[in-house]
Formats: structure tokens, sequence, C-alpha cells
């Protein structure tokens, strides 16, 4: 598998391959280690998405996880997903959501969800933070619960690869404001400090310069974002559909949550 | 540094982290930069802690550097302040003057868009508030960069009516000069 275009930061260190499409289509048939690394890899990063729907779908915890497990081994390792993958019909946020769907319903209608999960777990769900649903999902439907899970997915991938890059690259200070100014407000849903504030904890002594450096995290993030969107789409040029879909996502049911 | 997962986030929240990295030049996107722009813009004149943008923020350390009556924008939102036929035309210069400062050293193109839309809004409210013209652009040269503005999608509606009206004043001097 070529991996010379692989996308790294300072992150995690884990090889992307180009795209998941080229991954999976490259994969192969097979039960190679190749194989296996493509879809584990895979399954770390979706594993959740997955997981949310089927919890949104009424299964247990334990259900849920068992037919997760069971999705990736049979539908992802089995090849059904790679059978099925045309890049010209969509992305693989799409992708795996309607084999997702078909694979419920077969497994419903056969009833052998418990025969059909493996012996041997690609990865071990219970030590992912799994457990209930948050409670935002209770007010959207199934299918909007996996993109959900998606884009917080995303969002905290994103997020893990930027903060690393900041800080390999001497630019933890900038991160820190960042995170104090933006990201954290955010993610505890409290008031942000004044810049003012930052300079003086951070000891910086101009508005404009923390106001800059700020920017140039947000500027990463939005690099990386796009990287990692990449990553789901067939072509570049599907990068500012996928972010207009996902940004309308959650700009269209904004308003009728509590 | 402990961070915390956005699973669980309500959906604004999350909203509002991805419209952070969702940000950025995508010419193919140009109506939702525009839309980007458009609330932005709307949270500097309406808000008094914007979440958006830090350009209030900045505003605020540098008129307190520039021993500037940093005061009087505390509790009040930007747009009262440019819209307020109260506002004095010393803090309409210094939020003029630091506004330009800003808008020619800040990295951010978003940020030097609304920088510019207050140096200009500080410019016309002076023009039509208190008839006073506080800055060195000539009449013509100034309509000129008001009628640029106003064909700006993303610019707010009190905003068009203001350079509106100082683009007619700024016309109507340009001829008589």
């Amino acid at each position: 598998m070529k991996m010379d275009d692989d996308t790294r930061i300072g992150g995690s260190q884990r090889r992307f391959p180009s795209t998941h499409w080229t991954a999976i289509q490259q994969a192969g048939p097979g039960d190679d280690a190749d194989s296996n690394r493509v879809i584990g890899d895979l399954l770390q990063d979706y594993w959740k998405p997955v997981y949310c729907y089927l919890r949104h779908k009424g299964r247990s915890n334990e259900e849920a996880k068992d037919l997760t497990q069971g999705f990736f081994q049979e539908v992802v390792l089995g090849r059904d997903l790679i059978r099925r993958a045309d890049p010209a019909r969509g992305r693989f946020r799409t992708l795996l959501l309607s084999a997702l769907s078909n694979y419920l319903a077969n497994v419903h209608r056969r009833r052998t969800a418990l025969k059909r999960i493996p012996k041997h777990k690609l990865i071990e769900l219970d030590q992912a933070d799994a457990g209930e649903l948050p409670e935002v999902v209770q007010a959207i439907s199934s299918d909007e619960t996996f993109h959900y899970a998606w884009v917080s997915e995303l969002l905290d991938r994103t997020l893990e690869e930027v903060e690393a890059d900041c800080r390999a690259n001497g630019m933890t200070t900038h991160w820190d404001l960042f995170h104090d100014r933006v990201l954290r407000p955010t993610l505890e849903d409290r008031t942000p400090p004044t810049l003012a504030e930052l300079c003086v904890r951070h000891g910086i002594a101009e508005a404009v310069k923390a106001s800059n450096m700020i920017f140039a995290v947000k500027r990463r993030l939005q690099a990386a974002l796009k990287r990692n969107i990449r990553q789901s789409v067939a072509v570049d040029a599907e990068i500012g559909e996928e972010i207009r879909e996902l940004r309308q996502f959650l700009t269209s049911n904004r308003q009728s949550l509590p | 540094m402990d961070r915390k997962s956005t699973y669980g986030l309500r959906l604004d929240q999350m909203a509002d982290l991805f419209a952070i990295g969702a940000e950025g030049p995508d010419p193919a996107a140009e109506a939702d930069e525009d839309k980007v722009l458009r609330g932005l813009l709307r949270e500097q004149l309406t808000c008094i802690e914007p979440k958006g943008s830090l350009l209030r923020d900045t505003l605020v350390m540098m008129l307190r550097d520039t021993q500037s009556d940093a005061a009087a924008l505390e509790g009040r939102p930007l747009g009262d302040i440019l819209l307020s036929p109260r506002s004095d035309v010393a803090l309409l210069g210094a939020i003029k003057g630091c506004s330009k400062t800003l808008s020619s050293t800040l990295d951010s193109a978003t940020e030097t868009a609304l920088a510019r839309t207050v140096y200009f809004a500080a410019i016309a409210a002076a023009l039509v508030v208190h008839d006073t013209k506080i800055t060195q652009s000539t009449y013509a040269a100034l309509a000129d960069s008001l009628a640029v503005l106003l064909e700006k999608r993303w610019m707010a509606p009190e905003l068009v009516a203001l350079f509106g009206q100082a683009r007619e004043i700024c016309r109507r001097r340009s001829r008589q000069a």
C-alpha cells in the first residue's frame, strides 16, 4: 500500500492512508495483516457512531457493543462494505450508515446476531468510553445520532492532532490561549476570559499578539479538520460539500433542542 | 492539559466548535463565508461579550493601552456606541485609531474585515451624528470606500443605513469642494 501521501501531524503518530476510500479499496481480499490494520484503524475511529446508532435503536449497552463488533467483522472485514464502496455514490459517512442500517435489518430478520458476534474482538470496546447516550441525542433520530457521534469523533481527533502539533512546534502558549479562550468555554459552556486576563495569565504584552496567536491555532484547526474530512470523501472537491452538510446538520437541529 | 471530549455537548455547542474549524478560504462556499461574517458582525454590534470574534476584546485592551476612555465600552455593545448620538467624537476617534491599527496587524482575514468595518463605522458615525470628519481621507475617497462596504452582502442593516447617509454627505461635499 502506498503510504507516501499519508497525512501526519505531530499527534498520535498513526499512519493514515490517503483516504478511507483508497484504504478499503487497496486492502484487497483476504485476511492479511495489512487489511486487518486498515479495518482496525477504521474501527478505532468509527466504532462510536456505529455504537451510538445501535443504542439509539434501543439496543442495550452490551448488545450494542457486540453488534458493533459484528458489523465491523462481518460487513467491513467480510468485504461487504468494500464491494459496495463506490466513491462516486457518496461519502464514507453515508456508506457506513447505509451499510449499518442494512446490517441491523438483516440481523433482526435472521435473529442470528449473537451467533454472528466474533469470538476474537477487533478492539476491546469495554475499554472505550461507551455507556449511556448523552441527553442531546434523545431529541434526534437514530441516523442523526450516528452523524452526531461522527462529528464528535471528528472534532476530538482533530483537536487532539492540533494540540499535539502545537506542542511539538513550540506553540504551547498558542494552544493554551486557544484552549482557555475558545475551547474550554465551549466545552464547559461558560463565559470566556477576557483577552486582558489571558494576556496577564500567559505573560503576553500586546492584545494583537494574543489575538494573532489564537488565530494561528484556529488556522491549524481549519487545516486539520479539512485533512480529516478529506479521508472520508472521494475527491477534494467534496470536502466543502461535506463541511456544509455537517454544519447544516448541527445548525438545523440546534433550534429544536433544549 | 486535560481536555474534555466533545461527546455529550449540545448541538449548538458542537456547531460553534465545528464552525471555527470550518472557517477559512473556500471559494465554493462564498455564501457560507458571508453568513459567518454576518453572524460575527452581528455579535460584535450587539453583544458585550462576543464569543466568535476577538475584535471587541482586542479593541478594549488597545484603548486601555492608549489611555483612551476604554471604560466607555464597558457594559455597552459596540453597535450601541457606534450608532448612539450620545457617543462623543473623541471616543469615536479612539475607536477609529485602534481599529485602523487592528485592520493592518491582525492575521485573520475575517477579523481584519470586521476591524475595517468598525473603522469606517466610527468615521461614518462622526460624520453623520457630529458632522465631523475624523479622517484625513478626502470626501471623494471616503465615498468610494463606503460604497465598497455597502456592497458587502454580510453588512449589518444598521451599518448599511449609516454608511449610506455618510456616503451621501461625502458625495455632496466632494462636489462642493
